[in-house]
């Protein structure tokens, strides 16, 4: 089975980012989606919430969460086949700079909003 | 020398493929929901940053007006249902794992498809008005 062979951290850190999802996923929808469903969304309403920093800390915590454990996820059905060690290390590797990549494109998603410009080091 | 009896068995392509054969539609329903959602966050992420990064204020604010429609109420709906599958299956998996209801996991599923509905029906109730005032 795909859990035995992905090791026993990635194995156990996949139930801590699943128990981690479960709070952050309903915080979003229930917080950010449902309380205020119907109100228009515009460039304004979005930058105005995101003023208060549970939404921006529920967003970023979501995305590092998420991305971790969608990516993890994809490596254990990966591994399910037949792979040499060498190979495992190449999709370990290729699959961290994917998710620090998407994490760092995901920071600069809320960036107008938070700073008004694309990204915030530029 | 290498002996025979400590060395495991060399993995084989057809190990990944007899899994499928275990009849276990709930796991791999579970893998294809979680590889939706995955795909659905890429989509998410760029949907919302090249509106904005390519067009500014207004090229958002039209991007949302459109995914705001009933078409979009319906994926929403959709990808939620498709969500609240992986996350109550997740729930169930977690609970074997440290050996709750180890004996009663098809009970358990059902449970939880129970639970998945009622959320569902009532996120229907609240959303679908939108799509139709
Ligand atoms: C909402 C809370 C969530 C919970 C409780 C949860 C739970 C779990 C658990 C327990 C596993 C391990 C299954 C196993 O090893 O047998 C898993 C696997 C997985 N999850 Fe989630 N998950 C959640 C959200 C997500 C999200 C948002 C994504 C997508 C970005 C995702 C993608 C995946 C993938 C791709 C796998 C691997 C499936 C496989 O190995 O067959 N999950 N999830």
């Amino acid at each position: 089975m795909s859990r035995y062979r992905s090791g026993l951290w990635p194995w156990l850190l996949q139930r801590v980012s699943a128990l981690l999802l479960l709070f952050f996923i309903v915080a979003h929808l229930w917080i950010e989606h449902f309380m205020h469903l119907g109100a228009p969304i515009t460039f304004h309403s979005v930058a105005v919430r995101l003023l208060h920093w549970t939404y921006a800390g529920i967003d970023y915590g979501l995305l590092v969460v998420v991305v971790y454990h969608g990516l993890n996820g994809l490596r254990s059905i990966i591994l399910d086949a037949a792979l040499t060690p060498r190979q495992v290390r190449a999709v370990t590797g290729g699959l961290w700079i994917l998710g620090v990549v998407t994490v760092i494109f995901g920071i600069n998603v809320l960036s107008p909003f938070l700073w008004g410009r694309p990204w915030f080091i530029v | 020398m290498r002996t025979q009896t400590m060395q495991p068995r060399p993995r084989q392509a057809k190990d990944a493929i007899s899994s499928y054969r275990t009849g276990s539609w709930a796991w791999l329903l579970h893998r294809i929901t979680g590889l939706l959602i995955l795909a659905y966050l890429y989509f998410h992420l760029i949907a919302l940053s090249s509106a904005v990064w390519l067009g500014g204020m207004a090229a958002f604010n039209r991007t949302v007006a459109s995914l705001t429609t009933p078409p979009f109420i319906f994926a929403d709906l959709a990808l939620f249902a498709v969500i609240l599958y992986h996350a109550l299956n997740g729930i169930r998996l977690m609970m074997f794992d440290v050996g709750w209801f180890i004996n009663r996991q098809k009970v358990v599923f059902w449970i939880m498809m129970a639970i998945g509905a009622i959320i569902l029906a009532l996120s229907s109730a609240a959303m679908l008005p939108l799509a139709f005032r």
